[in-house]
């Protein structure tokens, strides 16, 4: 760690509202896409407590079974799927944006990009759908 | 903050791996285990103790999950450090990026820790 003294200065600051983004779509595209990192950490905590009970036993994992049919818990977790598709569609976007993909002498259109993407996505969740049910 | 510096370019891998990762796999897992399932839109059997307990002990579906959670940790932190400083802290580095990692990694350990202990 460097400490450098600074003389006192006087800072002009911007005065921020809160709610700064919410009149311009892109900004509230913006901060929907950022605050989704809130629900994936959310959504691992969910997930870290049903393996602990899971681990505990069947005594524990069976009350965590009759917690979850709460309406409450499912409305937290309609949130949290919204929020995870906000990420998944815009990351298939801004993935797609960052990384050009060059086929011979052509670059490949993103927006071809962001469509197999979402292909690729929707394959995914059908196979991981098909283990936790079938598997 | 050097300490974090110097681990700048793994954190930046685990953000963007997390981020695809998160894209992938995420949606599937919170719409079937945390709605259809509580809403009882399967066969009972396909979600209690003995079903839940035989796909946590394959090494694979371990593994799996590991490679699920911990990336998807460390993307989320790389951009919960910032939303403080969005939203209503000035906007300069602070305090915020090494209590998001810190988070991040006490979360990443406790996930594989439960990960490898169920059932």
């Amino acid at each position: 760690m460097t400490l450098r003294v600074l003389p006192r200065r006087r800072v002009y600051r911007r005065r921020m509202t809160l709610t700064w983004w919410v009149k311009n779509p892109r900004y509230v595209n913006y901060i929907l896409r950022e605050a989704s990192s809130a629900f994936l950490t959310v959504f691992a905590v969910l997930y870290i407590v049903q393996f602990a009970l899971l681990a505990a036993g069947a005594g524990p994992y069976g009350r965590y079974l009759a917690f979850i049919k709460s309406p409450a818990w499912v409305a937290l977790n309609v949130i949290i799927l919204i929020f995870a598709l906000i990420h998944t569609v815009s990351w298939m976007f801004l993935a797609t944006a960052a990384t050009p993909v060059r086929i011979g002498a052509h670059e490949a259109p993103s927006w071809a990009l962001t469509i197999s993407g979402l292909v690729i996505w929707l394959a995914i969740s059908v196979g991981v759908g098909y283990v936790i049910l079938r598997g | 903050m050097r300490f974090l510096e110097r681990l700048e370019p793994l954190l930046w891998a685990l953000f963007s791996a997390g981020g695809t990762i998160a894209a992938l796999l995420l949606p599937v897992h919170v719409f079937l285990n945390n709605i259809a399932m509580p809403l009882g839109w399967f066969r009972p059997d396909d979600y209690d103790y003995t079903h839940a307990a035989r796909l946590l002990g394959h090494p694979l579906v371990k593994a799996y999950l590991a490679v699920f959670l911990v990336p998807t940790l460390f993307h989320a932190a790389h951009r919960i450090k910032l939303l403080p400083h969005e939203l209503v802290l000035p906007p300069s580095p602070g305090i915020a990026t090494p209590i998001a990692y810190l988070i991040a990694a006490a979360l990443a350990i406790a996930a594989v820790v439960v990960i490898v202990l169920a059932p």
